[in-house]
């Protein structure tokens, strides 16, 4: 898998294809992804969310 | 019984001591949410937290299987920084690899990472064990 697909999208919430090779839609909205997608009919796409750079990630909870 | 191996996935890190863009490897699996009959038509890529206490997703992968996400019950979660935020705890399908369980999720606004955790995800499976060094996880079931 190759991170390139993420340089310009930090922050943003993608959908992928299942090789994670192109960037089928981005948005900074996970809901307005979610419309867009919808619209086009796509499925088993991979959605996420491509975290800062700058930050790393401790996401536990309570 | 069935072992899953996945591999970790990249992300971008900036290193700054060097100033450059480095790869950081994360324990992340595609699992898709299911209420009754109703399926998410897209793989949801989600981390594999074993310090999380339950299931954390973004409240709009609710909104996709028919879920109305404030009907659930109530409950602030804390993360490292402290800082609380409200989600609401439904029971959803969750698929994940040929394995399908109903446990308990809790949704959320705002939430930029789905996670999986202890209660909801590992407590499905005998064991879940992260190797860290040849970058994999392998869970069983």
């Amino acid at each position: 898998m190759n991170t390139k697909i993420y340089l310009n999208n930090e922050n943003k919430w993608i959908a992928t294809d299942k090789n994670y090779k192109k960037v089928l839609f981005s948005n900074k909205n996970l809901d307005k992804l979610q419309e867009i997608i919808k619209k086009k009919n796509i499925e088993d796409a991979i959605i996420m969310f491509v975290p800062s750079f700058n930050t790393t990630l401790a996401p536990t909870c309570l | 019984m069935p072992i899953i191996k996945y591999d970790f996935l990249p992300d971008i890190f900036f290193d700054s001591k060097v100033k450059k863009l480095k790869t950081i490897y994360r324990p992340y699996v595609l699992v898709k949410l299911g209420n009754k009959s109703k399926w998410s038509k897209n793989f949801i890529k989600s981390l594999v937290d074993s310090g999380a206490d339950y299931n954390v997703f973004p409240s709009s992968f609710a909104d996709e299987i028919g879920i109305n996400c404030a009907k659930g019950e109530l409950q602030k979660i804390t993360g490292v920084g402290g800082l609380s935020i409200d989600t609401y705890m439904h029971f959803v399908k969750i698929k994940v690899g040929n394995k399908e369980f109903e446990t308990v999720v809790q949704f959320g606004e705002n939430i930029q990472t789905p996670l999986l955790g202890r209660e909801g995800f590992f407590n499905y499976f005998d064991y879940a064990k992260f190797n860290v060094k040849r970058r994999f996880l392998e869970i069983k079931y």
